[in-house]
């Protein structure tokens, strides 16, 4: 044991000679790669970061556990990178590592997940969809079509798919859809539970509830796969997905957009996972000595459904058929 | 190995006395590890002793359940509640503080109660009812995590003096001098100690006292060697058992709370998978799933070289964090292959 | 005596699924007469919660016609649309006049009278509605245990009963299927669904969803019975999966993101081929290091449950591909025999594996293997060979496994696919009465035990209990079934039968 100090110690003192390299390493804590949008979002940081000259990338995927993300940020700490892009898998918990960053008094930046510790800690910018915005257009555009049909008279029935509990975007989402839910008083909720955010549980769980629930019109899930599965669960018992049941998604992969554009699905409601660009700007402007406050910077995000034209909060829905081309993810 | 030369066995020969070979073996592989990645990545910082402090911190919270589930590992069973109980004991202290203000030290006491005492349940059922521990445990595990997706289904985060005090508490080793010119500069600490580092190794001190002399852990030694044989030279097998998975319930539920130290948090998904990190760290330090062989010092090294390896991987950076898991594995084989050999080794020896 | 007790049990079973039947089709008399009558389509759930609820004649009459109302759509509420609505699937005059010379309003009576009638056809109904549900699983029980006992030629009497494994784990399902009947009658209701050509109802959705687990535990008991466990099925799972899609969907010639369509890449039969192979050679690798190595199943499997998830990934570079192409569609959605078609693999799967193991001598092997390697090696067994057959099986098996999960989400999901399958099977192995010592086992108690493991799901998902409690649901229900089948338990209350048995005789005589 106290050779291998010795020794380490001895290197220690010979590789702090060795001044490091000139060039801005830049290190990614991602939480994994759990669905179509996450790989989207990796893809995304990774092209910017490594397309840019003269910067290096240490991207490290934290298999959805909490133990593994902050494995790595000491990780990143001990190498010293210059700047570290931070999601966490949950909210909370963060505190103990995070003040560690910012010990060693490198930049960070967090993206997507805001952990409930942001304001004790020191960040340089953060950029991360509006979670309860997404939640609460979700309910106005089903309410505004439901209006637009002329079905605000009769009640409606709305189940509710979550994601996985405690995640930040199922709490904020869970929120948002509460939260617009009171302006609509002929939208009752019947069903709510959690799918996990997969398709295979979103399949089972809108299998079990339309054997358990009379009569659903509209189905919110908090992300598009889940909405996905359930559209299989829907087509199984003979029921026309989009038309008997409204479907609600989330996130606006390409996936969604073919079922919308194929009738299955009625709206998916976007969470963009482009924040490459924003991430190179961010680096480049700090690198310039200009500072941002501390703020959360959303990204333009829009509604794209299967009639268009429907105004929900800050924006009008654009019929998903149009713009398919040009999604990247 | 007969009473005669026992006494007579020079340094050398206790030292290379067989059964320390796993030991040995987990030890030699760890430092090829690291002298790899010390010179891969030692520009990059890989050598430095906040790095080599990092290994402990990183897995403090599994090494001192390993500490536990060497001890059963020994006698022949295994836990899979480990992390369950862990995660329990979190959601525990954060909802009692911040639910229904309690204070930590009256719920981290009973905690540790709760650990113990599902643990020598679980002992007590594998024991008298003989069943199998794999399904015992597994059964208490579902049951610990159950009841956590009961207490709360979000992840609660807390707030408290003391939790604060005793994560903040760490050894800080500063250096003092600019070592490229020799003189003075702002004190910069080189690296901090976590309370969750103590408590690891203080445990595994713990524990290697306890297994190597003391009664009780003769008699651990001895049931894992051979249960019926121990049964019948009159050893309080029962006993034995049910203290050594009440132990392992003590020891996960204080990896419980050095993970609470690290996290600050209860939450119901916590540490998932846990469990098979614990076992595969003693595994790889050494101890023998069919009983009777099993040292502290090896699970220590089995716990850093779990960590050593997602280092390297991070430090390259480009590497899929995946590829840890499969280095993982590959390290089992080559661990389980060794165990083999030293075992019909030793088979054949005394033959 | 005994042999007429299979008769009777055949008999009885038979009049009870009859009886099931009846009330079965008179159920869907009453729904057909809804639909001719109406155009209106019920969903199960609303059609018994309009008669299995205990009311009175004024409330039922109030609720169908809401429910008929509200069923032909909006429309029905303006009244001169109504017709147009109601008359595309059913054309009957009587509907179409009805609708249209009344309004809605006014006509709130008539839906009820027409169809219904009385109030006794209502209470008869919903009597037909709630043993519907316990004579058609009952009745089927009890063929089945018929069939068994005569094909297997064993006695049966009350201790011997007492003393199965398999008895408890049959108790408790139907306890389970007991407490959902009291809560919603309507839980067993089963319908055909004519857009799929397949049944529909919980009791399917159970048996369906069950599939994967019961397919990896056809493997898993006899790998238990060699006194083992096998830790790497999920991720092989995983793995199985990962490469399916990757083969549909990856095309070196062409990188770039193509919209999922009805096509496959790689030719359909590779797509199925590659990852069972795949999945055969890693349980060939585990039966490698458990067989020849002599290691520990718990560690040897161990590797693959690491590093299997971990090569899933790299597989797909951690893509989730998504895919449209229907043959690979009906693996796990579409309709075989009127039963969605993994229900259909699973049975033919579990009756070959059930040939292969009690007509040959390979069960008996298996089991003596397990009960004592050393003495069954001189008796000439080779239990290497025994062990390799075993666990490459429970690879091939977790690869269909793994098609199936795939097929059901059309896509692969590395993370997700697969995870704790390896729980729930050697749980649904114990449940169903094989020892984890090793030795004797029964693989239809592993088809009820993954059943018990797929109810107390649904149950959880019908009921809207928190998904989350799951797990302590499961804990609670398998440490009862576990107990009950400890072996000291089990000694207790066949010595307590027993006795009373000789108490008995001593009197009579």
């Amino acid at each position: 044991m106290k050779k291998i100090v010795t020794l380490v110690l001895a290197l220690t003192l010979a590789l702090c000679m060795i001044s490091s390299a000139s060039a801005i390493t830049v290190a990614f804590s991602q939480i994994g790669q759990e669905s179509d949008w996450r790989t989207a979002n990796t893809d995304s940081v990774t092209a910017a970061i490594q397309g840019h000259e003269g910067w290096e990338f240490i991207y490290s995927d934290g298999q959805q556990k909490q133990e593994n993300q902050i494995q790595a940020l000491r990780n990143f700490i001990t190498q010293n990178v210059d700047y570290i892009l931070f999601t966490g898998v949950v909210t909370s918990g963060w505190d103990e590592v995070l003040s560690e960053v910012n010990e060693a008094e490198i930049p960070l930046i967090l993206l997507d997940r805001i952990p409930d510790c942001a304001d004790k800690i020191d960040y340089v910018a953060a950029f991360g969809g509006d979670f309860p915005l997404e939640g609460r257009r979700q309910v106005q555009w089903a309410g505004e079509y439901l209006k637009s049909l002329g079905r605000d008279k009769e009640d409606v029935n709305v189940v509710i798919m979550e994601g996985t509990t405690g995640a930040d975007a199922q709490v904020g989402r869970t929120e948002g859809n509460l939260a617009a839910l009171a302006d609509y008083p002929f939208m009752k909720v019947v069903g709510q539970q959690t799918g996990n955010f997969t398709r295979a549980e979103g399949q089972a769980l809108m299998e079990s509830w339309l054997k358990s629930i009379d009569k659903i019109d509209v189905l919110i899930a908090q992300n598009d796969d889940m909405a996905l599965g359930a559209i299989d669960a829907i087509k199984a018992a003979g029921k026309v997905p989009g038309k008997d049941i409204i479907i609600v998604g989330c996130d606006s992969v390409k996936a969604a957009f073919e079922a919308i554009v194929a009738g299955e699905m009625n709206c998916t409601v976007e969470c963009n996972p482009l924040y490459g660009p924003f991430v190179v700007q961010t680096i480049e402007a700090l690198e310039a000595g200009q500072t941002f406050d501390k703020t959360v910077v959303h990204p333009e995000e829009g509604v794209y459904d299967c009639v268009g034209g429907i105004a929900v909060e800050g924006t009008t829905s654009v019929l998903a058929g149009d713009v398919i081309n040009e999604r990247q993810y | 190995m007969s009473v005669k030369t026992e006494k007579r066995q020079s340094l050398l020969t206790r030292i290379m006395n067989p059964k320390y070979m796993m030991v040995y073996a987990t030890v030699i592989i760890f430092l090829i590890i690291y002298a790899y990645g010390a010179i891969r990545y030692g520009k990059s910082g890989f050598t430095t002793l906040r790095t080599f402090v990092n290994f402990f911190t990183d897995n403090a919270y599994y090494g001192i359940s390993a500490v536990g589930m060497t001890m059963v590992l020994i006698t022949g069973g295994i836990d899979l509640s480990v992390a369950s109980v862990a995660s329990l004991t979190g959601m525990i202290v954060a909802y009692g503080y911040e639910r229904m203000g309690i204070s930590p030290v009256i719920t981290m006491l009973f905690s540790m109660l709760v650990g113990i005492g599902l643990g020598a349940l679980m002992g007590a059922a594998i024991h008298y009812l003989n069943v199998p521990p794999f399904i015992t445990t597994l059964t208490g595990s579902f049951l610990a995590r159950g009841i956590c997706s009961l207490i709360s289904r979000e992840s609660i985060s807390m707030n408290h003096p003391l939790i604060d005090q005793l994560a903040g508490a760490k050894i800080t080793l500063y250096r003092l001098v600019n070592l490229q010119n020799w003189e003075w500069e702002k004190i910069k600490p080189i690296t901090k100690i976590d309370m969750t580092v103590i408590i690891f190794i203080v445990m595994i001190i713990a524990g290697t006292i306890l297994l190597q002399h003391t009664r009780f852990g003769r008699n651990v030694y001895a049931i894992g060697g051979n249960e019926a044989s121990a049964k019948l030279m009159g050893l309080p097998v029962g006993r034995t058992k049910i203290a050594v998975y009440a132990i392992n319930g003590f020891c996960s539920s204080l990896a419980g709370i050095a993970y609470v130290l690290v996290v600050k948090s209860g939450w119901n998904m916590a540490l998932l998978g846990g469990e098979l990190e614990v076992i595969s760290s003693a595994v790889i330090g050494g101890t023998l799933l069919t009983g009777g062989v099993g040292y502290m010092v090896g699970t220590m090294f089995g716990v850093l070289l779990k960590s050593v390896i997602p280092a390297i991987i991070n430090f390259n950076g480009t590497l899929s964090s995946w590829w840890g898991k499969i280095a993982t594995g590959g390290l089992l084989l080559l661990f389980i292959v060794i165990q083999r050999l030293v075992v019909s080794y030793t088979e054949r020896k005394r033959k | 005596m005994k042999k007429k007790l299979h008769l009777i049990l055949l008999i009885a079973g038979a009049v009870v699924l009859a009886a099931g039947l009846y009330c079965f089709a008179s159920i869907c008399g009453m729904k057909d007469a809804v639909y001719a009558g109406y155009g209106v389509s019920f969903s199960d759930a609303s059609f018994a919660k309009v008669f299995v609820n205990d009311h009175d004649e004024e409330a039922v009459r109030e609720d169908f016609n809401a429910a008929v109302l509200s069923g032909t759509g909006d429309s029905a509420a303006d009244g001169t649309e109504a017709p147009t609505g109601t008359e595309t699937p059913a054309e009957t005059e009587a509907t179409g006049a009805e609708t249209e010379t009344a309004p809605a309003a006014a006509s709130a009576g008539a839906p009820y009278d027409t169809v219904i009638g009385s109030f006794s056809r209502v209470s008869s109904l919903r009597t037909a509605w709630r043993l519907q549900g316990i004579f058609l699983p009952v009745g089927a029980l009890l063929c089945l245990a018929g069939l068994v006992l005569i094909l297997r030629g064993k006695h049966l009497d009350f201790a011997s009963i007492m003393r199965s494994k398999i008895t408890w784990a049959v108790i408790a399902e139907i306890l389970i299927l007991i407490v959902c009947l009291i809560i919603r009658p309507d839980f067993f209701s089963i319908s055909y669904q004519p857009s799929n050509h397949m049944l529909y109802g919980n009791l399917i959705d159970i048996i369906n969803r069950s599939a994967e687990i019961t397919i990896i535990g056809m493997g898993m008991t006899m790998v238990i019975a060699l006194g083992g466990t096998d830790l790497s099925v999920g991720a092989l799972v995983a793995v199985s999966g990962a490469l399916a899609l990757k083969l549909m969907r990856w095309d070196p010639t062409n990188p770039l993101y193509q919209t999922p369509g009805d096509y496959t890449v790689y030719p359909f039969i590779l797509v199925l081929a590659v990852p069972l192979l795949v999945c055969l050679l890693m349980g060939l690798f585990n039966g490698m290091l458990i067989g020849r190595l002599k290691l520990q199943p718990i560690i040897a499997t161990l590797i693959l449950m690491v590093s299997g998830r971990g090569i899933a990934q790299i597989v797909t570079n951690g893509k989730q591909y998504t895919t449209m192409y229907s043959p690979f569609r009906w693996i796990g959605q579409g309709s075989c025999l009127y039963l969605p078609t993994p229900i259909v693999i699973t049975a033919v799967i579990v009756v070959g594996v059930m040939l292969f193991v009690r007509k040959t001598a390979f069960g008996t092997f298996v089991e003596s293997v397990g009960i004592n390697a050393n003495s069954s090696r001189l008796s000439g067994i080779d239990s290497r060979a025994i062990i390799l057959i075993v666990f490459a099986l429970t690879g091939l098996l977790s690869g269909i496994s793994g098609l199936i999960y795939s097929s059901r989400i059309m896509s692969n999901d590395s993370n997700n696919a697969g995870l704790n399958y390896e729980t729930d099977a050697i749980l649904s192995v114990v449940i169903g009465g094989t020892s984890m010592t090793g030795g004797k086992f029964s693989l239809a108690g592993t088809v009820i035990g993954s059943i018990i493991i797929r109810t107390i799901v649904t149950f959880v998902y019908f009921f809207g209990i928190p998904a989350d409690a799951t797990m302590a649901f499961k804990a609670l229900i398998i440490a009862v079934v576990i107990v009950l089948q400890a072996e000291p338990v089990r000694v207790w209350m066949a010595k307590r039968t027993e006795r009373r048995a000789l108490a008995k005789g001593g009197a009579m005589k």
